[in-house]
């Protein structure tokens, strides 16, 4: 994998919801040098989710910018740099008549990089079972999604996150049900993707211990504002 | 004439079962009822117009789902109220139209068309149209295997991993459009949309698994239609109601297997415990 060369600056940002007045997060400034691993936290209806999705290009500020890699998230241009991102989602849990296998839903991560006729290739889907195992969840490839506890399914879209081998992952509560023993063991996992594969992490969590002594930066958010920023070692930029 | 119908029917009503699968799943089933309004509207403004009914139906069907298209990429709040107005401004427009046409109209095969279908309605070109879209579908499910499984697994999640969403939400809308239209002819404005919803729901009270779902709901499709139009021509009733109540009676039909094979089961566990 090539180094990670770009940042992600978030200048003044202020996202607001459809009909609602309030705006959710309001005039947040960082910006990120290099790789690593940045922990947004603060408490519930802080803005977390919102700053993370704002991130991403899912919510558009109606003040301020983010540009990831340069490029801004309003631009058409950005679903190519979505291409480079992996998401988990705080509300992943699906129905028990989904009927998408484990394998299926990983390979999926794979699809916005296929060119039209193009199947999925049989070392994309070794790559699947390499993502399954570190995730521990191998033996449950061929199961339907639908019919797995909420820890196993968060388990299935972190291994159809690292599957894509991403630039830039986004985690939002990613040990929210994930049981207390394992949580240790998957900010280790998180931590060694970062390093290896020289990506950026931002992970949104209301607890921070299992990410203790493992995060790089630790943004906290107080009723939609930026309330503290933490700097362990020089991945953020102060803020602008 | 008659075969011409009788292929159109099982055709249209599989390209209706495939499409009905990916617009519920898509979550575009407001949209979609929309839509089709728009296309009855279309027919009837033709008869103001003296143009042809399919095209006119598909101009409007086709500007609305461009239209409404472009309006969802943009706003995600009151989405379904954004279809309803559109949908209440169609019907008004589609009962004026038909207030407006010649009165010789309200009396002929034309109008009785728009309203609830007609067998003779089917013309070759309309026929070959119709193939052609459903050809084009298919290329179109083969192309994108893999980008529309995601699509249709979580849309959001397929957003946000750089899956181009409104794209591929627009090609479905089209094909919808266009198929809506000329489905219109045979199964008339206001049921049109009948094809659309009821085999999918009947295939996802069958089975769960989602390739078996487009397949059972093609297949249900593709018999409703053309049996609706035998009962229609037995019993001489309009076309498309005899479509839609056959569809209905094969969803309860689906209901009520399913209904008999889980007490089954029901009862096969509670003898092995």
């Amino acid at each position: 994998m090539g180094t990670f060369r770009g940042v992600l600056e978030v200048n003044n940002v202020w996202v607001r919801y459809s009909g609602s007045g309030k705006p959710a997060i309001r005039g947040v400034t960082f910006a990120v040098k290099t790789h690593g691993l940045v922990l947004i936290t603060g408490p519930n209806g802080a803005g977390k989710t919102t700053l993370l999705e704002t991130c991403l290009g899912l919510l558009k500020p109606f003040k301020g910018y983010v540009r990831l890699l340069g490029v801004d998230t309003r631009s058409w241009t950005f679903t190519r740099i979505r291409r480079l991102c992996s998401y988990v989602p705080q509300d992943f849990m699906k129905p028990p008549h989904e009927s998408f296998t484990v394998r299926q839903v990983i390979a999926m991560g794979l699809a916005p990089s296929k060119y039209p006729f193009e199947p999925i290739s049989s070392n994309e889907l070794w790559m699947v079972e390499e993502a399954s195992k570190l995730l521990g969840i191998e033996d449950l490839l061929d199961k339907p999604i639908g019919k797995l506890s909420g820890g196993q399914q968060q388990r299935v879209f972190i291994a159809r996150a690292l599957v894509r081998r991403p630039k830039f992952l986004f985690l939002d509560e990613p040990f929210s049900s994930i049981d207390r023993e394992s949580r240790g063991w998957l900010a280790k996992l998180l931590r060694w993707y970062v390093d290896s594969a020289k990506a950026l992490a931002l992970v949104v969590s209301h607890d921070v211990s299992p990410l203790n002594g493992l995060a790089d930066a630790i943004i906290e958010l107080r009723d939609g504002v930026l309330s503290r920023v933490r700097c362990f070692r020089e991945c953020l930029s102060s803020p602008i | 004439m008659l075969e011409l119908a009788y292929i159109t029917s099982a055709l249209g009503g599989a390209l209706c079962g495939v499409l009905g699968f990916y617009v519920v799943r898509l979550g575009l089933t407001t949209l979609t009822f929309t839509i089709a309004h728009a296309a009855l509207a279309g027919a009837a403004l033709a008869l103001v117009l003296g143009t042809d009914m399919t095209y006119t139906a598909m101009v409007l069907a086709i500007t609305t789902s461009l239209v409404l298209g472009l309006i969802f990429s943009r706003v995600e709040y009151l989405r379904d109220t954004i279809c309803m107005t559109f949908f209440s401004f169609f019907s008004a427009l589609a009962l004026l139209s038909i207030y407006l046409s010649n009165t010789l109209v309200l009396a002929t095969a034309t109008l009785s068309t728009v309203l609830w279908g007609s067998v003779l309605a089917v013309t070759i070109d309309k026929a070959v149209l119709l193939t052609s879209i459903a050809l084009i579908l298919t290329v179109y499910l083969l192309a994108f295997k893999t980008q529309i499984s995601s699509l249709i697994f979580d849309k959001r999640l397929a957003e946000a991993e750089g899956l181009n969403v409104l794209m591929h939400t627009v090609i479905i809308m089209l094909i919808t459009a266009t198929s809506i239209s000329i489905m219109l002819r045979v199964v008339g404005g206001f049921l049109v949309f009948t094809l659309i919803y009821i085999p999918t729901m009947a295939s996802t009270v069958l089975t769960a698994r989602a390739n078996k779902q487009l397949l059972t709901a093609a297949l249900i499709g593709a018999l409703a239609g053309p049996t609706g139009l035998t009962i229609s021509l037995v019993m001489d009733l309009p076309v498309g109601v005899s479509i839609t109540l056959t569809a209905v009676a094969m969803a309860s039909a689906t209901m009520i297997v399913k209904g008999i094979s889980l007490k089954h089961e029901v009862k096969k566990v509670k003898l092995t415990q």
